[in-house]
């Protein structure tokens, strides 16, 4: 089975303008693409948070070519952990066995989600959800070769993909990953196909699973402003000369302190030492 | 920010003005223009009609087109006098402008 | 004149089979034009496919002005229980405006506030998705985001179907109704729009600008819902055409129709156009503080009857804005209504037609004897050359000048010079604006006839 899972957002809470973002539709395509890459059927089941608007989003999808859709009703605003495990819950709800494969031919196989949402948050729930289902991960990928799924025989044999990561600094990661495991798409890798109107029909007399869910807590932004980096108090250059000013505010003749640093250490040795870079740098009190 | 109207309010700028219409863009440019057409057309109807200013005349004559914004009203090809100069659809369905409150 | 061409490929000789894809009538648009046709034609219990290339209905509408819902008492009885407005028009104000005068009617009716009511100021996005949500609710079939590309026939030309741009998205039926708007594409393939002339269209633009409540309601002297409707003569920066500006529950529209020929032939961008009319001194004050919260802009069919297409032909009629049905008469600027009238005309037309077997021209000739019998045909037909005096250079430059030029020096205290005569007044600003007398007769003689 393929999970999708959608984040449905609705500006100004009408459902008219609410929808996915082109993540979350590349997700729902990449499943339907991965169904089709297999000789057996494996089914494709969306889930999204949401108000009775956001089965409007589900409709699409089961029009599209979705098995099934589960809408959790739940405030959209919920934290990210809380929606990861509503989520997850849903899942596990889905079949026992499901998860650890137990079940026999049915057993989760990948859970796709956008690697970011039409509202932006922190983009944190795919991983809440991996540790949830206790499954791996694999997030923020550009490219995700269909092509390399082995599912001849999907009851017994792992199901590989290979794909490409982002990293920071414009750096790629190819990955081998195993089934199953929670990945996240980016909105560039695919766009959703359209359906025909016979689907479209049919998908709006489907009847959609509603599930209850948590009421909260919610997420709570700060005030939401364009992102600033902190002032700081820096010196006037030192320098008689024109040269010597520019020379010291570009630091050309002086040790640079801001070159990368490679260090193996424990996991909380290394948190501390990039606390202490951080600091160094200015870019912490 | 530059005051006009005799500094009654700020009037925004094109883009600030732009930004406050909602466009779920679509792949496929649903109107295009033909440059080597526009190339002899002194009178330019488009340039100054087209409500979402998205025809730009260019250095060499010609003129340079978005669909992005567009809000399909129809004024670009009843005002032009060119023939096969815009060629004119609407975009696939489900993209192009969504209005809210007007 | 430019390639208007659909992006349709001609479809020939596609036949027609039996599929899950065939329904009695498809509706394209789901505008008020349209949805009233699906609603009757549901209620009727024909299976009805209600197109619309918007994500929902009313994402792609705007307008310019007010709607007059009466005539959906016989379609939702007490309808003003549900439809969303924003205000209850009980004040209706028609300015004339030269640069520096301003005269004003204002007309208030408590009456217009209260059941039945008289016109509202809606969002677009708003009363378009009501209108067919009671479609749907009729159990039309409403697909979103999805836009006709063009008409299927079968060998013998006949009209069959239309193809929409989804995968296997053509769809069958026996009859059309073309509810698409201005630009009106279904009807132009089908041959029944004479060749386009751009001169009986105009741009309308407007900006939505958001203050408080009550604000608005203090600045237009309105309480509760009730709302103000302006219509201006002048202030487009000499451009032919009009300004309006009225109230919604927390923002105001303000904008400008420009007949696009005008617009066409001057170097001021429409979105100038708006904003010298804010700043007039009659409107400034109005508007002042508005922040804008969306620019719109549309085209619209002016010139009325002159530009009607042919509405019907076998299996086909096109209705509202598709077939210039906006009524722009001045003193009277109309449209949803019309859209809404003609729809219900069509779907009733199309029931009969269907219920007889004969959906040909003829047994869908009932549609425009049900036009001309209502006020849809009427009033155009009454009107029809109003649209032209509206928008004729005299009425638009030399006529403001001199009607504000008489209520000036009519109102002027010029002591010790004593009052000068009402007739002397006239003759003297008459020439001052440039109106010859045979002009402004002939001008009144035709504003008689119609309005009259």
């Amino acid at each position: 089975m393929i999970i999708v899972c959608w984040r449905w957002v609705a500006p100004g809470d009408d459902a008219r303008w609410g929808g996915v973002s082109s993540a979350d539709s590349s997700a729902l395509e990449l499943a339907l693409r991965l169904r089709e890459s297999q000789p057996h059927h494996e089914p494709v089941h969306v889930i999204t948070l949401g108000p009775p608007g956001a089965e409007q989003a589900l409709r699409t999808a089961l029009a599209a070519g979705a098995d099934a859709a589960t809408r959790i009703d739940a405030p959209v605003a919920l934290q990210s952990s809380v929606t990861a495990a509503a989520i997850a819950g849903a899942i596990a709800d889905l079949g026992d066995g499901l998860i650890d494969g137990s079940a026999g031919p049915t057993r989760l196989n990948w859970v796709i989600c956008g690697d970011y949402s039409e509202d932006r948050g922190s983009g944190s729930t795919p991983a809440f959800i991996a540790a949830d289902l206790d499954i791996a991960q694999a997030l923020g990928l550009v490219a995700v070769d269909i092509g390399s799924v082995d599912g001849s025989d999907a009851s017994t044999a792992a199901m590989t993909l290979f794909a490409t990561r982002r990293l920071d600094g414009g750096r790629r990661e190819r990955l081998e990953i195993s089934a199953p495991a929670v990945i996240s798409i980016e909105g560039s890798l695919m766009r959703l196909r359209r359906s025909s109107p016979m689907a479209e029909l049919a998908a709006q007399q489907t009847t959609i699973a509603v599930i209850a869910g948590p009421n909260g807590p919610v997420d709570t932004p700060q005030e939401l402003r364009a992102y600033r980096p902190r002032p700081r108090v820096l010196a006037a250059p030192a320098g008689d000369t024109t040269l010597d000013r520019v020379r010291s505010i570009t630091g050309a003749d002086q040790q640079n302190h801001h070159a990368s640093e490679t260090v193996e250490l424990e996991p909380a040795a290394a948190a501390a030492r990039v606390l202490e870079a951080l600091r160094e740098r200015g870019y912490l009190d | 920010m530059t005051l006009t109207n005799d500094g009654l309010w700020p009037e925004v700028s094109f883009e600030d003005r732009m930004s406050t219409v909602r466009f779920d863009i679509g792949e496929r440019a649903h109107i295009t223009v033909d440059s080597a057409v526009c190339g002899d057309c002194s009178t330019r109807e488009c340039v100054v009609a087209c409500p979402a200013n998205l025809f730009v005349p260019t250095s060499d004559g010609g003129i340079l087109f978005n669909y992005e914004q567009c809000f399909e009203c129809g004024t670009c090809y009843m005002v032009c006098n060119r023939e096969g100069a815009i060629t004119w659809t609407y975009p696939d369905g489900g993209h192009g402008v969504v209005f809210k409150r007007t | 004149m430019a390639d208007t061409t659909t992006g349709t490929t001609p479809l020939s000789a596609t036949v027609a089979t039996a599929s899950a894809a065939t329904f009695d009538v498809i509706v394209v648009g789901a505008g008020p034009a349209g949805s009233c046709a699906a609603t009757v034609l549901a209620r009727a219990g024909h299976r009805v496919a209600l197109l619309e290339r918007g994500a929902f209905p009313g994402a792609k509408n705007m307008y310019g002005g007010v709607i007059y819902p009466r005539i959906l008492d016989r379609l939702h009885p007490q309808w003003w229980e549900q439809v969303p407005i924003q205000r209850w028009i009980t004040r209706r104000s028609t300015m004339v405006m030269t640069e520096t005068r301003a005269l004003t009617i204002d007309f208030r009716s408590e009456a217009w506030g209260e059941p039945p009511y008289n016109g509202a100021t809606a969002y677009r996005p708003d009363f378009d998705h009501w209108l067919a949500d009671q479609a749907v609710a009729a159990g039309a079939h409403l697909l979103n985001a999805t836009t006709a590309v063009g008409l299927l026939r079968d060998a013998d030309q006949r009209i069959v179907g239309v193809r929409t741009d989804r995968p296997d998205g053509d769809l069958w039926a026996s009859t059309v109704i073309a509810c698409d708007g201005v630009n009106s594409f279904i009807a132009k393939e089908a041959g029944l729009h004479e060749e386009l002339d751009p001169a009986n269209y105009t741009l309308g633009v407007k900006e939505t600008l958001a203050l408080p409540r009550s604000v608005i309601e203090e600045r237009f002297g309105v309480r509760d819902r009730h709302g103000v409707d302006i219509e201006i003569l002048g202030g487009t920066s000499g451009v032919n055409g009009g300004g309006f500006l009225y109230t919604n529950l927390d923002t105001l529209a303000v904008g400008a129709v420009l007949k696009l020929p005008a617009l066409a032939a001057q170097q001021t961008r429409p979105e100038e156009i708006i904003g010298r009319l804010k700043a007039h001194p009659a409107i400034a004050p109005l508007v002042e503080g508005g922040e804008i919260v969306e620019y719109s802009a549309h085209v619209i069919p002016e010139a009325g009857r002159s530009m009607m297409p042919t509405l019907t032909t076998d299996r086909l009629l096109v209705t509202g804005d598709a077939a210039a049905m906006c009524l722009a008469a001045g003193i009277w600027l109309e449209g949803v209504n019309f859209a809404m009238a003609s729809g219900m005309a069509a779907g009733e037309t199309v029931a009969e037609a269907l219920a007889s077997g004969d959906t040909s021209a003829r047994g869908l000739g009932g549609y425009e004897r049900r036009l001309r019998d209502s006020f849809v045909l009427a009033d155009h037909d009454k009107l029809r050359r109003a649209p032209g005096l509206v928008l004729s250079d005299r009425v638009q430059h030399q006529y403001p000048e001199m009607i504000t030029g008489v209520v000036e020096r009519m109102f002027r205290v010029d002591n010790p010079e004593p009052k000068p005569g009402l007739r002397r007044i006239l003759r003297e600003e008459r020439r001052a604006a440039g109106v010859r007398i045979r002009d402004l007769a002939r001008d009144a003689w035709i504003g008689f006839r119609s309005f009259g």
